[in-house]
């Protein structure tokens, strides 16, 4: 994913601190959420990093000053002229004289109204969120006690109607059918609907619901991190089906790895229920309790304990 | 796996009845029927995705089928895009 300078520009929360000062190309692309420090660049040190935007603080002012003005000017002028980044952001009071009173100005510049951490938080975190990875997945991403579960499987399997019920018994849908997932951090991925299919649920039969709408606000929320994911199985595919529960499964999206519990769907069986008896589950092997292997060891010492008395 | 690029040539782009006659004919089959714009990938057999793809007049769209019956799905589907999305 990439944007364009202009188009950063115009994102309501970034026009709030960022000023153009000089935009000489505005199409200029930022292909990447990290922020330079322009730092040891000034001293000649320096890679390209025409994607990046960078930063000019306090600490570079002063060494700036402390050069003789003509250096000073040419030193600066080559990172901004050569297309060696996509922009650089000077906080306020921190722009060298020679830039500021209008002297021969090159490459895109900007002014932060703001000190260097609000600048580098806020600008990082917009970046962030757009440059992210964005994939869409079938499935139905709910919030449940708080976990977030990606319940997938094929169409007709009853998703949307397991959906229902878990909202019935206080859960938190996030998307129905589509969802957007998001890799926000190296290990962290984030789900939530498309825009024009937020709060909205499809049950055959009925048509479109909308959740918000019927069962209050707290049955919905807007994007939550994808910490489980469910597939849902026709009940006669008992091939991928754990009957013990010792063995781990994995899934992975965008390189981020996610425990995976496949439960076949069958009448009769109260879906809702076995999802949330799986969530608490998953929070309990978060804590590094595991059930399963639980009772494999009490299994074990009743048998030893069996042997004892034969042998005794 | 099957795949074939198709045109959206339907005035009105996707509205709500071409989608619902989208979803209609793909869940006759067994195979799974994706459909495909720009990053987007969604299934054809769930009205919500079709509808959220909001594919105007000449949008391209690659359409994946993939199962059993692959061939005559796709077949079929392709065939219905290429009709204006029309019920016969």
């Amino acid at each position: 994913m990439h944007i364009t300078l202009k188009e950063l520009l115009e994102i309501k929360e970034i026009s709030e601190i960022l000023k153009p000062f000089c935009i000489k190309e505005p199409s200029a692309v930022i292909g990447s959420n990290r922020l330079f420090s322009v730092g040891l660049a000034l001293s000649g040190i320096f890679r390209d990093k025409p994607e990046n935007l960078m930063l000019f603080g306090e600490d570079e002012y002063s060494y700036i000053q402390s050069l003789d003005p003509e250096n000073s000017c040419q030193r600066l002028q080559r990172l901004l002229s050569e297309q060696k980044c996509a922009g650089m952001i000077f906080l306020k009071g921190c722009m060298p004289d020679f830039l500021s009173s209008g002297g021969k100005q090159s490459g895109n510049i900007m002014i932060s109204e703001q000190g260097w951490e609000k600048t580098a938080t806020i600008v990082s975190e917009i970046l962030d969120e757009l440059l992210a990875p964005v994939m869409t997945k079938h499935g139905v991403f709910m919030d449940i006690y708080g976990v977030g579960v990606l319940l997938t499987g094929e169409s007709g399997i009853g998703k949307s109607e397991l959906a229902l019920d878990l909202i019935s018994r206080g859960h938190r849908l996030v998307a129905d059918d589509v969802v957007e997932i998001r890799k926000i951090r190296f290990d962290k991925i984030k789900g939530q609907a498309p825009n024009v299919l937020k709060g909205y649920i499809q049950i055959k039969g009925l048509g479109i619901i909308n959740v918000e709408k019927l069962f209050g606000i707290i049955s919905t929320r807007s994007s939550k991190r994808i910490e489980m994911v469910i597939k849902l199985i026709e009940d006669d595919d008992f091939t991928s089906v754990q009957y013990l529960g010792t063995e781990e499964c994995f899934t992975s999206y965008f390189d981020v790895s996610l425990p995976l519990k496949t439960i076949p769907v069958a009448r009769g069986r109260d879906m809702a229920k076995i999802i949330e008896v799986a969530t608490r589950d998953f929070m309990m092997k978060r804590k590094g309790v595991n059930q399963s292997v639980d009772f494999e060891h009490h299994r074990r010492d009743i048998l030893q304990e069996f042997y004892n008395e034969l042998k005794g | 796996m099957k795949e074939e690029t198709i045109k959206v040539k339907n005035r009105r782009g996707l509205h709500a009845r071409s989608a619902t006659l989208i979803v209609k004919t793909s869940s006759k089959y067994k195979s799974k029927i994706m459909i495909i714009k720009d990053n987007m990938e969604i299934n054809a057999k769930s009205i919500m995705g079709v509808l959220m793809l909001a594919a105007e007049y000449d949008t391209v769209l690659r359409i994946l089928a993939d199962g059993e019956d692959e061939d005559s799905a796709l077949e079929e589907m392709v065939k219905l895009f290429e009709h204006g999305l029309i019920e016969e």
